[in-house]
């Protein structure tokens, strides 16, 4: 059964608006509520998925949704493709596990939590919906604004001084998005995404780079490539563990989704290469990977440490796509999906430390191993599968990384991907080593168990999200052999974006 | 199966005494671990697996899979001895494993779509360094003695055993024209290990270092080229394997008789375990290549193999005689003398340390010397197992034998005239101190780089402007 796209985008902001109605009424049926929302809209996901899946290998995918009924050019349009049906399901799946992880997890001012939590959902699947670029940089607001909040969650100093340093810099990526979106429709008078990529050949050149210039500035911004790096790790290791997963395994993939879309299928990739930024982007996105796993060497903390791994990561990412082969497309797909899979769960395992041992922070993995073994080993099959090791599913985005570069004959690119991986290991090796490390307690500690002792309100539910991941990262490895077909679809349609444009506005092109 | 191995019988020649001496170790750990036995069979279940994959796939990705698993089951088993030493022990390999990886991109893009024979000199050199990381090519094997000497009994007959063959199988499969880079290292490695062997005071550290020194020899025999040397190659793998195997498993119940694995303390031990005495004695004189044993004939393969091409006949004699040193030096002080017993009737002490081994413990022992002199009275049998013709190498036993009578006189009497050459006892080698400056070195380049990069926070948005400004005049001058 296919649904239309806009109910994805509903259900998250209704059940936002929803929520504080039921704090009212009565509180403990929150946490219901929201466990019952979020398994909703996953098993919508699901069911949208499995019976999209024909359609989906065989290419021919593609819905959209009218508001108001006002046909493509003049009105607002939801439309959902393949590639944004990849990335919706990873929006919908991180969702839910992060919602039901945040049950156990979260623990005060939960009422607020959710509600930007959903926003931040509704905000994230209209970016992937929208075929409208003005409603694009709306939703993009949403969720950059939910964002800011969710990281200051906790309240103290460094996570409002986090939060505020985020704003800064989100709202400047706001306003250069925003003034792209301006120039584009001063020079075309249009919205619509696929009307501006079947018109923008026609704008003056010098309009169409300056346009060019500012998306991208905005786009990098969000991505946190070097130059603009600067507020990742602080971001990331301020916020609570759950909000830094969605951070860095949706939000940041959303952006990738965002570059992908306003690139390949808005201004054209041609636009990019002409102008020689391709390269560019490939040096400053590989200069971005080096830098962030040298960084991650020198940390203590581990969020931070996940935080420029994180950084590392969507340098190769942005690296790879800056090829634009048909392989290389495949290789950031891939990795687009391993990586959100493997750092959330880095994050979520860490945040069960990190909760257990509240207060401690420079020495806060000490004991893990002694505090809850599977997750800890979770852990280690996280790091493992990040540094690339067989046969999980990091070796496998790692190797269609390494042979898209080889493609195209960047060796320092492979070079730094294989630095990049033995680095892994000496920033990854500490946190293990302290987790197996003892915790010395004193006599009188001893006789009350505090240690084992829960601090969360449901465990089961933190625990469970943990082993799901660990089982996704084990098996989907297997992914690109057992069923590759809908991956290589999505990078046909990403290679031909006339299809889009044609699906979009129904064969009106208004010459 | 691909051209690469002379027939498809040497792989199952090989992977057949792989299970064997995985079966040997297996009945050895049953009296060994206590505790957690099923999580060790387990591991060694997954490490046969691995090694199978290795020698019998054609496909990359297969490969480089069992490869790492090799890599991980071997790391979880080292695990039960030193966390530490598993840490480092991966960090090496998997940086091996990257150059492999490396090397593997680079043979797909060359047009090699399965594991086939390397034309490209560079791949060859590349291969060998990214499979020289987990066959301890000299140069790569600082991590060997420490490895195998700090784990435990069967993992460690477990790594020197069959593990470090893996690598020069896969030369095997990859040069079959030879390389003589492969070939020079090899006969280095043959000399240093043989030398490092003779310095120990350790017994699994002479034990490890002798593995590096017998390693040398297949090195040479595959870097060769040549029919007869790949062939002694192939029966090098299996016979070392087996005699170094039974030697690193005895080598558990000599410390747990002696209480330690110093070799000036033996003596007394040698008359209490006739089984590990024997087999200790047999392992070495196959080491050493004495005629009757099974080393004599492989390393006469080699020999032949090697001489004609490059005349190094002359240098393999001076291996021989290192080797007869080193095996020489280890039997002068386990049997002839006992500084313990002499230093206790002087104190009056009584020593009383005895381990009665069980028949699990012995049984592989016993089978293991059985193999090694079976093969070497009877040749024909094992080229049966291998599936090939009797090569016919002239061998002429009685000059054979008064050179081997000889050797061991020259050994006795250099031993006899320097008092057994006793060295002061040196602590077992450690990576602790390389791994440690690799860590601090790195850490310390990383807090560099950050205070570079990071200044304070409104600097860093001055790079927005900045790159807008740059890009827009890129616009201009494009």
């Amino acid at each position: 059964m296919i649904f239309s796209p806009v109910v994805f985008v509903l259900l998250p902001l209704g059940t936002a608006f929803i929520i504080p109605l039921v704090d009212l009424l009565h509180v403990a049926t929150r946490r219901i509520l929201v466990i019952i929302a979020a398994s909703f809209s996953l098993f919508i996901g699901v069911v949208m998925l499995v019976s999209a899946l024909p359609e989906l290998s065989a290419g021919t995918f593609f819905q959209s949704y009218h508001l108001s009924g006002w046909i493509p050019p003049f009105g607002i349009t939801l439309a959902l493709d393949g590639l944004g049906l990849v990335f919706s399901s990873l929006v919908t799946l991180f969702s839910f596990l992060i919602i039901v992880y945040s049950i156990g997890f979260i623990g005060h001012h939960e009422g607020k939590y959710y509600v930007l939590l959903f926003l931040f959902q509704a905000g994230c699947q209209g970016v992937v919906m929208t075929g409208d670029i003005f409603n694009l940089y709306v939703f993009i607001e949403l969720s950059a604004i939910t964002s800011y909040a969710l990281v200051a969650f906790e309240r103290n100093r460094s996570a409002l001084e986090a939060a505020i340093k985020y704003m800064v810099y989100g709202i400047l990526a706001g306003v250069f998005i925003f003034l792209g979106v301006i120039m584009i429709y001063r020079s075309l008078g249009t919205l619509n995404l696929a009307e501006i990529a079947a018109h923008f050949h026609r704008i003056p050149l010098p309009v169409q780079r300056t346009s060019t210039v500012f998306l991208l500035t905005g786009i990098l911004i969000k991505l946190g490539i070097f130059p603009f790096h600067f507020w990742m790790a602080k971001v990331y290791g301020s916020a609570p563990a759950s909000v830094s997963a969605l951070l860095s395994g949706t939000l940041a993939k959303v952006n990738i989704y965002i570059f992908l879309r306003l690139f390949w299928f808005g201004t054209g990739f041609n636009v990019l290469s002409e102008a020689g930024w391709d390269r560019l982007l490939l040096g400053g996105a590989l200069l971005s990977t080096i830098l962030g796993h040298v960084f991650a060497l020198r940390e203590t903390e581990v969020k931070r440490m996940l935080a420029f791994s994180s950084m590392g990561n969507m340098g190769i990412i942005v690296a790879v796509l800056s090829l634009n082969t048909a392989l290389a497309l495949y290789a950031a797909l891939i990795h687009v999906i391993f990586h959100a899979l493997m750092k959330t769960g880095l994050f979520l395992s860490a945040g069960y430390f990190l909760r257990a041992r509240e207060g401690s922070k420079e020495r806060s993995f000490v004991g893990a191993a002694y505090r809850k073994l599977p997750i800890f080993i979770g852990f280690i099959i996280f790091a493992l599968a990040m540094i690339g090791l067989p046969p999980l599913n990091g070796f496998f985005s790692k190797w269609f990384t390494l042979q898209a570069f080889l493609e195209k004959d960047i060796y320092f690119a492979i070079a730094f991907i294989h630095s990049g991986s033995v680095l892994g290991i000496l920033y990854y090796l500490p946190f293990v080593r302290q987790g197996m490390l003892g915790v010395k307690r004193r006599e009188e500690q001893k006789k009350f168990p505090s240690h084992n002792a829960s601090v969360f309100y449901h465990e089961r539910f933190v625990t469970s999200v943990v082993y799901i991941l660990i089982l996704f990262v084990v098996l989907s490895g297997l992914l690109p052999f057992v069923y590759p077909d809908p991956l290589e679809t999505v990078i046909a349609e990403l290679a031909e974006p006339n299809r889009y444009i044609e699906r979009v506005l129904g064969g009106l092109i208004y010459e | 199966m691909n051209e690469v191995f002379p027939t498809m019988h040497t792989a199952h020649f090989l992977m057949g005494f792989g299970l064997l001496l995985m079966v040997l170790i297996g009945a050895y750990a049953a009296r060994y671990y206590h505790t957690q036995r099923t999580l060790f069979y387990l591991l060694l279940a997954f490490f046969t697996m691995a090694f199978a994959i290795v020698i019998y796939t054609t496909d990359w990705i297969y490969f480089i899979i069992a490869w790492e698993g090799v890599t991980i089951t071997t790391t979880a088993m080292i695990m039960w001895a030193e966390r530490r030493l598993a840490a480092q022990y991966f960090l090496i390999q998997f940086t091996g494993s990257n150059i492999l990886f490396f090397a593997i991109i680079m043979a797909l893009r060359e047009g090699y779509g399965m594991v086939s024979p390397i034309e490209e000199p560079w791949l060859q050199i590349l291969f060998i360094f990214g499979l020289g990381t987990k066959s301890a090519l000299l140069g790569l094997h600082f991590w060997l003695p420490p490895v195998h000497s700090r784990a435990h009994t069967p993992v460690s007959a477990l790594l020197s055993g069959w593990s470090v063959n893996l690598g020069f199988v896969m030369m095997l499969r990859l040069l079959p024209e030879g390389n003589s880079v492969l070939f020079f290292t090899g006969l280095a490695m043959i000399f240093y290990g043989g030398a490092r062997a003779f310095l120990s005071t350790d017994y699994k550290v002479l034990l490890a270092y002798s593995t590096l020194s017998q390693l040398g020899y297949i090195a040479l025999g595959v870097g060769s080229g040549t029919v007869l040397g790949q062939m002694g190659a192939v029966l090098h793998m299996v016979v070392h394997g087996i005699a170094k195997t039974t030697l690193f498993l005895g080598s558990g119940l000599w410390e747990k008789e002696c209480r330690g694995r110093i070799i000036y303390r033996f003596g007394q031990a040698f008359y209490h375990h006739p089984v590990n005495a024997v087999n200790t004695i047999v392992g070495f004189s196959s080491l050493m290549g004495m005629v009757f044993l099974a080393g004599f004939h492989t390393k006469n393969l080699i020999k032949h193999g090697t001489a004609e091409i490059y005349a190094v006949g002359f240098l393999l004699y001076g291996a021989t005689l290192i080797t007869v040193l080193y095996a020489m030096r280890f039997l002068w002080w386990g049997i002839l003398k006992d500084i313990v017993t002499k230093t206790a009737q002087k104190s009056r002490e009584k020593v009383s340390c005895y381990y009665r081994a069980g028949a699990y413990e012995k049984a592989p022992l016993m089978i293991g010397s059985l193999l090694l002199l079976v093969f070497g009275i009877y040749p024909p049998l094992i080229y049966m197992l291998m599936g090939v013709e009797d090569p016919q190498v002239v061998i002429l036993w009685w000059p054979t034998m008064i050179e081997n009578i000889f050797f061991l006189l020259g050994g006795v009497a250099l031993l006899a005239v320097t008092k057994g050459l006793f060295f002061p006892v040196r602590p077992v080698p450690s990576l602790n101190r390389m791994l440690e400056l690799v860590v601090t070195g790195t850490r310390k380049l990383s807090n560099g780089v950050y205070h570079l990069v990071f200044p304070s926070f409104q600097y860093q948005l001055l790079w927005i402007p900045l790159i807008i400004l740059f890009f827009l005049i890129w616009i201009n001058f494009s």
